[in-house]
């Protein structure tokens, strides 16, 4: 299926995109492509406009101004619809079915399938083919419905969440069946919660504060933008007093670790050791793209355990 | 280019439609909640107001009640089939699934439609096994076949009214409207007793109901006397289908989770 015959072309092309509900304003001028066969993580705080953005390439809601060109083509239209493949955040699939009747029935929707051997072998689910989708763990249903968004061999995938609530070895898997796409040219829009798997997987990021982007670059030079180093230790020292210390950015308390930011290691730790020769537990780390995108969207943001999108 | 088209001729679409027949079929067969109740509730009614208190009026009524009765059995799994099931699948995100793939969204119906009839026929072919067995009552394949494409046919508005519900109505209150709309419009239609043994108000008002017109379509059907001429209801319940189905259009593009 050629629908896209410039290939220099970007996969998604968005323009002044706004998005409104009445009188809120969820997207308020929203601009970026996405080059093919590359992997893009979107990253926001709930209601910043993900969940608005995504309905919206997908096809699911119009916009209420400006323009977005999927494969040369827009949302919702036929030949956009047979080239991508999707995993929604909060999916059920019909429970009395089994996973190949499931996988079949979504094969058959695209004209150029992947093979049903190869969908059930690439998402681990061969054991389990002839299984009720009922009967299958929280993780077996993810992978199903992993393999209904490969079904048609796309060019383009969108994944909203797609690891929530799987645990590390099957995320790890995950990935790596994604980095596989990612070099077959897939072009791929993630979102996750989850920072260590946007570090991992995606080339760029775009960050979305109260429907604007507020960054969008690639993932190293974010993680580069906050460019201080951790002290982590146990100290008896207050965070007032640590706090005047010089060279101290700033300093968090995690139970009863303390965390402090600054661009002078050596500095400060003299300074502790010396005003503190008793702490323990001491650690100093590279800031991390968690710290990063914290100082760029607000420390509650970019929380892990809070997974909750709203839905519309 | 000839690539292209290549593809899209091996890409026929038949395999899709009948996958998801097929599918729609073997979730309602598989889900006791649906399968059950569609065909227990009239072949149970049927046996109770059908054959039993039947006694001395015998075959007559049987047959009588065999068309009003398998109307109601054909009415069933479309209106909870659209109605409930609709409800579940755009709240539950498989709807919005098959929204982005590129299934047509006259797959979806044609499945749901495709269910409906199956079920149909299985509970219509059983209160047909009760009337011949334990009513006595003497039926000609032509005539039962004519019967029963009238059944099927008169429940595709009810498709469209469960449609319509489904496309709006939250999971919790689509089985609740559902039940509480097929019930009433079903007893005061006449489809569980004749229209002819309720007090002449409540028949008169069974002209807005378009069980009454199915059920009267289905009585001439069998070669009995329906209360107007059968163009008369066929009339009304292409206008009732006509209304749902706009209706069901409108609540499709507005509709939400």
């Amino acid at each position: 299926m050629e629908i896209n015959s410039a290939a220099t072309m970007p996969a998604i092309a968005i323009k002044a995109l706004h998005k409104r509900y009445g009188t809120v304003h969820a997207l308020k001028g929203v601009s970026f492509d996405v080059q093919r066969g590359e992997f893009v993580a979107l990253i926001g705080a709930n209601g910043a406009g993900k969940t608005s953005l995504l309905s919206i390439l997908m096809g699911l809601m119009p916009q209420s101004e400006g323009t977005v060109q999927i494969l040369g083509g827009k949302p919702g239209d036929m030949p956009v619809r047979q080239a991508s493949g999707v995993m929604l955040q909060s999916t059920s699939l019909p429970d009395a079915l089994k996973v190949s009747e499931l996988v079949e029935l979504f094969r058959s929707y695209y004209p150029a399938p992947r093979p049903l051997p190869e969908l059930l072998n690439l998402t681990g689910l061969n054991e389990l083919e002839g299984r009720r989708y009922k009967a299958l763990s929280g993780g077996q249903q993810r992978r199903v419905q992993f393999a209904l968004a490969l079904a048609g061999d796309p060019q383009l995938l969108f994944l909203d969440e797609p690891t929530v609530g799987l645990d590390m070895d099957v995320r790890r898997e995950f990935w790596q069946i994604l980095d596989s796409l990612k070099s077959r040219g897939v072009t791929i829009v993630l979102t996750s919660h989850y920072l260590d798997e946007i570090e991992a997987l995606a080339d760029r990021l775009v960050i979305i504060k109260e429907g604007e982007i507020i960054a969008n670059d690639a993932t190293a030079n974010i993680k580069r933008r906050v460019e201080h180093k951790n002290i982590i230790c146990q100290s008896k020292l207050t965070t007032v007093e640590l706090e005047k210390m010089d060279g101290v950015i700033s300093v968090a308390q995690i139970g009863r670790l303390k965390t402090i930011a600054t661009n002078t290691e050596n500095t400060v730790l003299k300074s502790l050791l010396a005003q503190d020769p008793a702490l323990t537990d001491l650690l100093v780390e590279s800031s991390s793209l968690e710290d990063a995108i914290k100082s760029m969207i607000g420390p509650d943001t970019a929380d892990t355990a809070n997974i909750q999108e709203p839905t519309q | 280019m000839t690539n292209t088209a290549q593809t899209e001729a091996q890409y026929d679409g038949k395999s899709l439609y009948w996958l998801e027949c097929k599918s729609e079929l073997l979730k309602a067969l598989r889900t006791p909640q649906f399968s059950a109740p569609t065909i227990a509730f009239p072949v149970v009614f049927y046996l109770i107001f059908g054959v039993i208190l039947v006694g001395d009026e015998g075959a007559g009524r049987s047959l009588y009640l065999l068309a009003t009765f398998g109307m109601f059995g054909a009415i069933g799994p479309a209106l909870f089939g659209f109605g409930v099931n609709v409800a579940n699948e755009r709240s539950n995100g498989w709807l919005d699934l098959k929204k982005i793939s590129p299934m047509p969204i006259a797959a979806y119906i044609v499945a749901k439609l495709f269910m409906a009839a199956v079920f149909g026929i299985v509970v219509i072919s059983l209160l047909t096994t009760i009337a011949v067995v334990f009513g006595g009552l003497e039926i000609s394949l032509a005539r039962w076949l004519l019967m029963t494409t009238t059944q099927l046919l008169c429940a595709v508005p009810f498709g469209l009214l469960g449609m319509a519900i489904g496309f709006r109505a939250s999971p919790e209150a689509a089985p609740a409207i559902v039940n509480i709309l097929f019930m009433l419009m079903s007893v005061f239609g006449g489809l569980w007793l004749p229209i002819t043994m309720f007090p002449s108000v409540i028949q008169q008002f069974a002209w807005i109901l378009p069980t009454f017109h199915s059920g009267q379509l289905a009585i001439a059907s069998i070669g009995m006397t329906s209360i107007a001429n059968i163009l008369t209801h066929a009339a009304l319940l292409v206008g009732f289908s006509a209304i749902m189905a706009l209706l069901a259009a409108r609540n499709y593009r507005t509709m939400s989770k």
